[in-house]
């Protein structure tokens, strides 16, 4: 007898890509995730440019000068914003009373805060900033930094040092952080790979919860609008649950491809006109990490759609399965608390077992793969193991589902379901 | 004369833990025959149908239609309309249809074809691109109807037709299975409205608790039950037929009595001692409805049960 899926699947993608839904949060999501990763930044930022400046009290008449001059002399550093300065003079009153005022001012939201300079603030090396919001202005190295780098230099101008001595021992050091191969090809533009890197997998994750979430959704329907047992009169419980997740999967794959290509499209022109004008510019995702995407996608999607699909057909609503469904989600979101270590070691005894646990591998194993090519082997190794636990999770769900999607009424419990699993 | 069975259940039982939901079921469908399979809700005939439909197992015995095991081709063979059945929502109502026959082993310009044929049988030919919640819940029940039978099957199995159908809708039902009979098919109907039994059906048979406890034609059946009941219409005091000694049981009817005589009874002493008591108009034997034998089979025990 020839097998029924493929209508069932064709049926079940239709019935979500032919959707505005679906449009939709294809356009949405590429921005969400964009927003999530570059608002944090714009904020940060944005918080430093704020407006207002810093008042600067100096007491001792030639700090201002020199502080002013390392801000403007560093403004070319784009790594960190300097912000602007005011000289606060004392016009004879006492230093209590010019701090009440500056309170007054800061807390008025006229300056940012303000910074007192003393003989003995500069000796001990002990300097006070106060500010408006304590947080923002620990956070923020441009202040921080003008301060140590115009103490140093006044330390060194009045210990007899020239000018220019000064200048040429402060200037500044930029530290880049570049990958350690000697194939030039594999040479990356560090900070904005590593964005990359971690905005690709977190694409694989949101894609995981997303469509193991439609999977359940789609069972969790047919048993409510009784359709299942029109269908599967006609069809195997297997082949209608095989069809659905592979219908559902297809879709995942499809907004997947529309994403990477526009995503191709958009950036490769700039990519191409900056690798023309320069030999070193690489592309900020390599080959690899792009084709290998949709495959830990839809390994990923296998591992989580037969568990939803079994956890679907043990309910009728939503509601009664959600104790189950938060288990699921613990598993596809636990990877997501190791990124950083990962992240800081790829290559380390961590990441290496993490990446062969099934439940780890779809996001981990991306991960290292993304930030830097494990060995094949490893690679060859983590896919076998999935690919085993995907085919014993779909002979386990199949079972738990055959029975499940003809119950009605009332909750099973854990060792009835356990019983469905010996039912011929 | 090897197939004049279109179905054969050869007792079959079904346990669910501890719970039996059939047990030791046995019956034949003629072909080309209406079947009535009866019961309460709960009794088992939800059960039976999925094991003949090879949707669940039986524990033991066994089943084929139309000469085949139906572990093989109950799903090409039988057309099966359960009795939880619904549609999805959101396709439009010839494009179910297309699907339902795609699943049911039709290729897509057959399917489409007859779904638009049967659309317009059913009146529904200008739903076909509606979405299907946008149909009355009778629509949907026709549309569902279609789905089970699109591929033409030689067998029918339809659980609970009637539900959800306005008398119109019903009475067009009941046309087509008459057709359907004509054309040499075989239906077997499980309901627990024993008027559309009564009407359609050739043969019955009456699951409680797991077992069929009645079986045979509709007439053999009403023969079985109705053997010493009387319709009687006069004048007299109905207290006094009660004493009579032939009598089990007397009820009051709209100008004379329904009676029923003790099992071994004989008619004409109890006539004899009826006329001396009471103004004799008519008397006619009762034939009992299949109502009243469910009831009195299935008794007061019945309660509404859940459906596994």
């Amino acid at each position: 007898m020839k097998s029924k899926i493929r209508p069932i699947l064709k049926r079940e993608y239709l019935a979500r890509v032919l959707t505005k839904g679906f449009w939709l949060s294809t356009a949405l999501f590429p921005m969400l995730i964009g927003a999530s990763l570059i608002l944090p930044a714009v904020m940060a930022s944005k918080s430093s440019h704020g407006k207002g400046f810093y008042k600067v009290v100096d007491t001792v008449g030639d700090f201002f000068p020199i502080m002013e001059d390392s801000a403007r002399a560093t403004d070319a550093d784009r790594e960190v914003v300097r912000p602007p300065l005011l000289n606060q003079s004392m016009n004879g009153r006492t230093l209590d009373v010019v701090r009440r005022d500056l309170n007054d001012e800061s807390e008025a939201g006229k300056i940012r805060g303000y910074l007192v300079i003393t003989a003995a603030a500069i000796r001990d090396g002990k300097m006070t900033l106060f500010a408006r919001n304590p947080s923002s202005a620990l956070s923020d190295p441009g202040i921080q930094r003008l301060i140590r780098e115009s103490t140093m230099k006044y330390r060194l101008l009045h210990s007899g040092v020239s000018r220019s001595q000064v200048d040429a021992a402060i200037g500044r050091v930029s530290l880049e952080v570049e990958k350690a191969t000697n194939d030039p090809k594999k040479k990356q533009n560090g900070v904005s790979a590593l964005l990359m890197s971690f905005s690709l997998v977190f694409l694989i994750y949101m894609s995981l919860i997303f469509y193991g979430i439609y999977v359940l959704r789609g069972v969790l329907e047919e048993k409510s609008n009784r359709i299942v047992e029109i269908v599967v009169s006609s069809v195997k419980p297997f082949e209608l649950m095989m069809g659905k997740i592979l219908g559902i999967g297809a879709v995942g794959l499809t907004q997947m491809t529309i994403w990477l290509v526009s995503a191709v499209v958009l950036t490769s022109p700039q990519i191409l006109a900056a690798m023309s004008v320069s030999r070193d510019v690489i592309p900020p995702i390599s080959g690899m990490s792009l084709a290998f995407l949709p495959i830990f996608f839809v390994l990923g999607f296998f591992l989580f759609a037969t568990i939803y699909a079994a956890i679907g057909s043990m309910f009728n609503s939503e509601e009664d399965a959600q104790q189950m469904v938060q288990v699921a989600q613990l598993f596809v979101a636990m990877p997501m608390f190791v990124l950083i270590p990962v992240m800081q070691d790829p290559s380390g005894r961590l990441a290496t077992t993490l990446s062969m646990i099934p439940f780890f591998s779809p996001t981990i194993m991306y991960l290292r793969i993304a930030v830097q090519t494990p060995p094949a082997w490893q690679i060859a190794t983590s896919i076998a193991i999935m690919i085993g636990t995907i085919l014993l999770m779909t002979w386990l769900s199949a079972k738990i589902y055959r029975v499940g999607i003809l119950m009605y009424g009332k909750k099973p419990t854990i060792p009835e379901v356990v019983r469905w699993l010996r039912y011929t | 004369m090897e197939q004049q069975n279109a179905i054969v259940v050869d007792r079959i039982s079904k346990k669910y833990g501890d719970f039996t939901a059939v047990e030791d079921v046995s019956f034949n469908v003629r072909k080309g025959s209406i079947f009535g399979l009866l019961g309460p809700n709960g009794a088992g005939k939800t059960t039976t149908i999925r094991m003949i439909m090879n949707i669940i197992a039986p524990d033991s015995g066994t089943i084929s239609i139309l000469g085949a095991s139906s572990t093989e081709r109950a799903s090409e063979l039988v057309g099966y309309l359960p009795e939880e059945r619904g549609l999805y929502k959101k396709m439009k109502v010839l494009d179910h249809l297309i699907f339902l026959g795609e699943i049911r082993g039709l290729d897509r310009a057959t399917s489409k074809t007859r779904s638009q044929q049967w659309l317009e049988r059913l009146s529904l030919a200008d739903w076909s691109n509606r979405r299907v919640e946008e149909l009355s819940k009778g629509m949907q029940q026709k549309v569902q109807f279609i789905g089970s039978v699109i591929h033409e099957p030689p067998v029918m199995i339809l659980d609970e037709p009637f539900s959800g159908l306005d008398p119109v809708n019903a009475r067009v039902l009941k046309q087509l299975f008459v057709e359907f009979r004509a054309a040499g098919k075989t239906l077997v109907l499980s309901t627990h409205v024993m008027e559309h039994a009564e009407q359609l059906c050739d043969e019955v048979a009456l699951v409680n608790n797991a077992r069929i406890v009645l079986r045979g034609s509709i007439a053999e059946v009403k023969r079985q039950y109705s053997g010493n009941r009387l319709e009687i219409r006069g004048n007299g005091d109905l207290e006094s037929i009660r004493q009579i000694p032939e009598v089990f049981s007397v009820e009051s009817r709209d100008g004379g009595a329904a009676i029923e005589l003790k099992g071994d009874a004989s008619l004409s002493d109890f006539l004899r001692k009826l006329t001396s008591l009471y103004a004799l108009e008519s008397v006619v034997p009762h034939e009992a409805s299949l109502d009243e034998i469910f009831v009195k089979v299935v008794g007061t025990e019945h309660t509404e049960g859940v459906t596994v």
